[in-house]
């Protein structure tokens, strides 16, 4: 019997016990102070566990990130490619264009615009402005026409010449 | 694997079918405008047969200047369809009709000139500039003030634009 009561534990210990385990799990001790020893002890191993934890956190979302990096690259990969939409839009746009220039030519027959023909000499100018205002007759504004007319019609050569008359 | 082998062998044919349209296209659209021919024959003709009608107004043949003038915008008048050029040229040679017209005292004959001369504008220009003119004097021969002062209101107007373009005014 005295082997068996020195067995049991003593309340004393029963109670470092509990301390003890609560500091491993990282309660505080419920007024009943542990052995400091043991206490120190459970912080160390209290304070590994929570670094073990973060790093295996850290590994696991490293991993969880390689495998997504590898899941979007296979899908990307697997994306269709669609070759048909690159050429179609220049070889859409460009014919239409051409279309459209074609009916524009065929259906006017005709440059856009005329000739640039030289300014008209401002001597010109005021004889046309003095047989509008009645202070002279057409036959001197027809007159004061010749050489510039001339020049239109030179102008006008000009630019046939270059080839811009149909 | 199978869409990106079919599409590494058929896209460059599809390039290439896509130019060969393309320039197909263009050829038939070049192919389908009359040649250019080197210079505008009519145009020259025009420029002749004005400074024969100024030799024939100095010398006090107003008949047969305004003769041959007819001759050139009816007989010898370009078919359609004209261009600017022509249309300028045009312009020109109904302007000298109807001051023909007017200077041998046919106001009528010098109002139709005019009108037609100014069916061919396009744009304002110192040859519609004269139509107006023309026509203007046209109304006022024929006692009809109100279109006169109307025409001649419009003749000034581009007369104006003239002048400013001419001294570089705005």
């Amino acid at each position: 019997m005295r082997d068996d009561e020195e067995l049991l534990p003593t309340p004393e210990e029963l109670a470092e016990a509990e301390a003890l385990a609560r500091a491993l799990e990282g309660g505080a001790p419920a007024g009943v102070a542990g052995p400091e020893d043991a206490l120190g002890a459970a912080a160390l191993l209290r304070h590994a566990h929570d670094t073990q934890s973060s790093e295996r956190r850290a590994a696991e979302d490293r991993r969880i990130a390689d495998g997504m990096g590898r899941s979007l690259a296979a899908i990307e990969a697997r994306r269709p490619v669609h070759p048909r939409r690159r050429w179609l839009a220049p070889a859409l746009l460009v014919p239409a264009a051409a279309v459209a220039a074609l009916l524009v030519t065929v259906r006017h027959g005709e440059r856009p615009g005329g000739t640039p023909v030289p300014t008209p000499p401002l001597a010109l100018i005021e004889a046309q402005a003095r047989a509008a205002s009645g202070r002279a007759d057409l036959s001197m504004l027809d007159r004061e026409m010749r050489p510039y007319r001339e020049a239109v019609y030179a102008a006008l050569g000009a630019r046939s010449s270059s080839g811009g008359a149909p | 694997m199978i869409r990106g082998v079919t599409g590494t062998v058929t896209g460059p044919f599809r390039r290439a079918l896509g130019l060969l349209f393309t320039g197909l296209l263009l050829l038939v659209g070049g192919c389908s405008r009359p040649p250019r021919p080197v210079a505008d024959p009519w145009i020259a003709r025009v420029a002749a047969v004005n400074r024969q009608v100024d030799r024939l107004l100095d010398a006090d043949d107003a008949s047969r200047a305004r003769e041959l003038l007819q001759t050139l915008v009816s007989v010898e008048r370009p078919g359609a369809p004209l261009d600017e050029d022509r249309r300028l040229v045009l312009e020109d040679c109904y302007f000298r009709l109807a001051r023909l017209a007017l200077a041998g005292r046919d106001p009528a004959q010098a109002l139709s000139d005019a009108e037609t001369g100014l069916a061919y504008q396009t744009a304002p220009s110192l040859f519609a500039a004269n139509l107006l003119v023309a026509r203007g004097a046209a109304h006022e021969a024929l006692n009809e003030p109100r279109a006169a002062a109307e025409d001649y209101h419009r003749a000034l107007l581009m007369n104006e634009a003239l002048l400013r373009e001419a001294v570089g005014r705005p």
